[in-house]
């Protein structure tokens, strides 16, 4: 890294200490608050891969995955909504300089609107039936991911299905308990003769699917912040707290599965901070193994901390519950097997 | 050998599961786990349609199962009133069976067990509350920790150090009846867990309370074999909820998967997260039956109960999560991901795994001496 990444990075540190940590149960409660979403947009992490030519910082991506890491050393709900406006939302919306105004909104933290999901998590297509009625759309989505606002980008059901963007209008009709990333929502909808605006972005589910699938590194960042994260509080843990007369550390059924993660964690993170570029297979490679890990690593250190693991105050538990979230809202193992079996086979290979 | 149940417990196992189907509603569970709140109407109605037989181990083991089956947060709840009850069973007088264990068997009241401490979880021979003889008395006083029904029980058994001055650290410790309206006790409840969330828990804090001396259960001095001699009767019960928590994950994986279609069942990953579930779930329950076999023809068997419950309890939590990863979003926003919430909790009360790994080895330690003397 150079010193103006160095520098980028540790500023992500010291934002997340200032402004984060202190709001760790809240988030957990009530999801990300529109207050944080405009202190982490006021930095410049919700344009961070836009080009400065166009207002964001235009990091590279190997920069940008190391800042995804670093928030989710704290919140790992704040690194999925910078991971999903970063890689999601913006990728597509750039597609159309008719989209422009939408993106200022958005980078500017005033407005993040809903995307739809995936329900199998295995074809990684989202799913949504909204069809123009007159001026007017209306339909259903099952699953939406947000942030703390209503409105909707998701494609019309028609032949070129369009990206329309639906600011109001939307009912919320259900909203899901969430295994984790509780920072974020996953809600049904209906939207009941709403207005809507176009930017001429068409085959918006294939966009999704794509958008989805070029995002493993991202999620691998993710979950190897979780994972450092989750390692460190065990091991911190394990040579405060004493049993039998002897602090846990001294124990072989502690210390010698931490070890092993760390391990595992650090292996992971050098291979993150020491490439300057992946291919899709390394990338891929590097997301089956850490969201493994993280689920690991998050499970063991719940287990190290015993009963007070299992209490949302001491926030660790929240990591195991995150890192299973993680493993699927993007896409379940299967997708992402199925896509590395293609890459390593250099054919279609896993599914008959 | 006969892998068969009785008649008459396949026809008790069939009226539980009935009850918890028609009772355990999803807007039930999803209350009491969103607002963790213990739901004591449902326990009424169980005890009026006298659900669970406290007078026969097996049929508590059936319905702890059958019931976690269902929903593991109420399945728990429902069985967990009696919880500490076998020590008074097996070491109270007469007269504190009739005082407190009859009225938690015909349901009028319930029961807690008060053991562990802040200070030392597995280590159960650190705790530090004190219970000092004062005349025809003793004076409690100490705290304990993640006590099971802490502020809805009306009774504890509480385990406190009676003697400092002993040769062992386990020793010097005795067992007490607690009522939780004598003044001087006090509890909080503990917010804000990752699951099982409509059962209580809470922290106990004893200030000067003053326990008669009729209340001290068995003989002073010996509470630590008397707690680890229920321990060897409670981890079966916590082997049974992971069985049932294991079945309940199958059959929510069986169910949305048909809702998926047959595409996605034709899957091999998915046939195998189900098969290898099923597996475990099979060998758990096979496990959880024989080491309660022995155990309830008084015979236990300690390292097969360990052994029960900490495979039943890790094949819990392998299921909730293999089953999520399985069904995607569609999965972790059913209620299954309560049962992923819950199915952690099992590793670690009652006996960590590690705990129970330990006991595992040094028992067959023990065996295999006597064998070869």
């Amino acid at each position: 890294m150079n010193d103006e990444e160095k520098l980028l990075i540790s500023s992500v540190k010291e934002f997340c200490e200032k402004n984060v940590d202190s709001l760790l149960l809240e988030i957990e409660r009530d999801g990300i608050s529109k207050d944080l979403t405009s202190k982490i947009a006021q930095q410049g992490f919700l344009a961070l891969r836009l080009p400065p030519e166009k207002g964001g910082v235009g990091v590279s991506r190997e920069t940008y995955v190391r800042i995804l890491a670093e928030f989710a050393l704290h919140s790992a709900s704040v690194a999925t909504m910078v991971m999903t406006v970063n890689s999601v939302i913006l990728p597509i919306l750039e597609k159309s300089e008719k989209a422009e105004p939408l993106i200022d909104l958005i980078v500017s933290g005033e407005e993040i609107p809903s995307i739809p999901i995936s329900s199998d998590g295995v074809i990684g297509v989202p799913d949504y039936s909204l069809k123009l009625d007159g001026s007017k759309i209306s339909g259903e989505v099952p699953y939406l991911l947000g942030f703390g606002w209503d409105s909707i980008l998701a494609g019309l059901d028609s032949d070129d299905e369009e990206l329309s963007f639906i600011r109001e209008g939307v009912t919320r009709t259900k909203e899901y308990s969430r295994v984790g990333l509780r920072g974020i929502h996953i809600f049904e909808a209906k939207v009941d003769s709403a207005a809507y605006e176009l930017f001429g972005i068409t085959k918006v589910r294939n966009e999704f699917s794509k958008t989805f699938s070029d995002i493993d590194l991202e999620i691998a960042a993710i979950a190897i912040g979780i994972a450092e994260n989750s390692i460190e509080k065990a091991i911190e843990y394990s040579t405060v707290r004493n049993t039998f007369e002897h602090p846990l550390k001294d124990y072989q059924p502690i210390a010698f599965p931490l070890i092993k993660l760390k391990s595992e964690a650090d292996v992971a993170k050098w291979f993150l901070y020491g490439k300057d570029k992946f291919t899709e297979q390394e990338a891929g490679s590097l997301r089956l193994m850490a969201e493994e890990l993280a689920k690991n690593a998050s499970r063991q250190s719940v287990q190290t901390h015993g009963g007070y693991g299992y209490l949302e105050d001491f926030g660790i538990e929240k990591n195991y519950r995150d890192s299973m979230a993680l493993s699927i809202i993007f896409g379940t193992k299967i997708a992402l097997e199925g896509k590395l079996s293609r890459l390593v086979f250099e054919s279609e290979s896993g599914f008959i | 050998m006969d892998f068969e149940m009785s008649d008459e417990l396949k026809k008790y196992r069939k009226s539980v599961r009935e009850f918890a189907l028609r009772e355990f509603t999803q807007d039930l569970a999803r209350d009491c786990d969103k607002n963790e709140v213990y739901p004591e109407d449902l326990r009424k109605k169980a005890v009026k349609e006298k659900i669970i037989d406290p007078s026969d181990p097996w049929k508590i083991l059936i319905a702890v199962e059958e019931m976690c089956r269902v929903d593991p947060g109420l399945g728990i709840s429902m069985t967990v009133p009696y919880f500490g009850s076998e020590v008074l069973l097996l070491y109270g007088s007469d007269t504190l069976k009739k005082k407190y264990l009859e009225p938690v068997s015909r349901g009028e009241k319930i029961m807690g067990l008060a053991v562990t401490e802040a200070v030392g979880g597995s280590d159960v021979a650190g705790i530090k509350t004190v219970a000092k003889k004062d005349g025809d008395k003793y004076i409690l006083n100490g705290s304990k920790m993640f006590i099971t029904n802490g502020t809805i029980a009306d009774q504890f058994i509480v385990l406190a150090r009676t003697s400092s001055d002993v040769e062992k650290r386990h020793h010097g410790m005795s067992v007490f009846v607690v009522e939780s309206r004598w003044p001087g006790f006090s509890s909080n409840k503990l917010k804000g867990k990752m699951g099982v969330r409509a059962t209580d828990t809470a922290e106990l804090l004893f200030d000067n309370v003053e326990v008669p001396a009729e209340n001290l259960v068995g003989e002073e001095g010996k509470g630590f074999y008397y707690i680890m001699t229920f321990f060897n009767i409670s981890r079966i019960f916590v082997a049974a909820q992971g069985v049932g928590l294991t079945q309940g994950v199958l059959d929510r994986l069986m169910d949305l998967s048909e809702k998926y279609g047959k595409g996605f069942y034709n899957m091999e990953e998915i046939q195998f997260t189900i098969s290898d579930i099923a597996t475990r779930l099979e060998a758990s329950r096979l496990l959880t039956y024989k080491a309660a076999s022995y155990l309830f023809q008084f015979n236990p068997h300690p390292d097969l109960t360990s052994m029960a419950k900490a495979y039943a309890a890790e094949t819990a939590t392998f299921a909730a999560e293999r089953g999520l990863e399985a069904l995607g979003v569609v999965g972790a926003t059913s209620d299954l991901e309560r049962f992923f919430r819950d199915a952690k909790i099992l590793e670690i009360w009652e006996g960590t795994s590690e705990i129970e790994r330990l006991v595992i080895a040094r028992t067959l330690r023990k065996k295999h001496q006597k064998e070869a003397a």
